[in-house]
């Protein structure tokens, strides 16, 4: 199966969750987004947000950073050059696996 | 399997496209001051009007690019991509405007380098309107950045002939929305698969 589906092999599991994609591809839009703005923009609460970043964390995709901004400690994220290469092959596989899946409807 | 891809994709786009950063009111201020000093006192017959225009211009943009800098600290944004395009486009705009200027006022001002001046503010307005648009995500408004920097550049060249001025402009907005049709046609089809 995977033989006949181009890209399936470099879907990377650690965004095969909305949420971890959705962090990253929010991240690749500027040097650092703070966990508040992130779980606004993803529609996220607390606790699964944190769980999902920790794992980006994990693998090296991500980099978290405290800082003060007008006296409030907050938390930000960056993403690292590993995590943008990984998120540029796995969109990349999904557009790959989508045009095939298309094709074959068409037909 | 494709559907829940499809599913996926539809919530990074959400995402993505969610109206983040709408425009702070110390940008729409110092526009709206800008405009309705600078057009009032052309209008009143100021002598300074004119030239509040554009001096004006360049620090206008300045302070745009600094307020949306700070609104974004704030909102948790820091070293955004679209800002830095946003404050390199502002400094095209400011050389622009300083090279017309300057070629103004070296050949003496006279109407035809006020129509490129004329010209340039359109494309500068033209381009900011672009960026602002594209704030809420809107990404096909990139065209409209790129009409308004093209607009200039056409301001540019209309410093150095001296006839047919705004049909210069009629042909270069012409040239301009074909060829971005064209282009941009082709790279949404390719994007969207």
């Amino acid at each position: 199966m995977a033989e006949s589906l181009p890209g399936l092999e470099n879907l990377d599991p650690l965004f095969q969750h909305k949420l971890r994609l959705g962090a990253c591809v929010l991240l690749s839009t500027a040097k650092e987004i703070s966990f508040a703005n992130l779980k606004r923009n993803l529609e996220s609460t607390d606790g699964n947000l944190g769980a999902q970043m920790r794992k980006l964390e994990e693998g090296g995709y991500v980099l978290s950073r405290k800082q003060f901004v007008e006296r409030k400690p907050i938390t930000t994220y960056s993403l690292t050059d590993k995590g943008y290469t990984a998120m540029e092959r796995h969109l990349e596989a999904l557009k790959e696996l989508m045009s095939v899946t298309h094709k074959s409807v068409r037909k | 399997m494709n559907h829940t891809i499809e599913e996926n994709l539809d919530y990074v786009r959400s995402a993505v496209g969610r109206p983040n950063r709408p425009m702070p009111l110390s940008i729409a201020l110092t526009w709206s001051t800008y405009l309705i000093v600078g057009l009032t006192a052309i209008d009143l017959g100021l002598r300074w009007g004119p030239w509040f225009m554009m001096a004006g211009m360049p620090i206008a943009l300045t302070l745009d690019a600094l307020f949306n800098r700070r609104e974004n600290r704030k909102k948790g944004i820091f070293g955004s991509y679209e800002d830095t395009l946003e404050l390199w486009s502002n400094i095209i705009f400011v050389i622009g405007y300083l090279i017309v200027i300057g070629l103004s006022m070296v050949g003496h001002l006279n109407w035809q380098a006020l129509h490129s001046i004329i010209a340039l503010i359109v494309g500068i307005h033209i381009s900011n309107a672009g960026l602002q648009m594209r704030r809420r995500q809107k990404l096909y408004f990139n065209r409209i950045i790129f009409l308004g920097l093209l607009y200039m550049s056409g301001a540019i060249v209309m410093a150095f002939q001296s006839r047919w001025v705004w049909t210069a402009i009629a042909w270069i907005t012409a040239i301009v929305f074909l060829s971005l049709t064209s282009i941009f046609t082709s790279k949404s089809q390719t994007a969207d698969g």
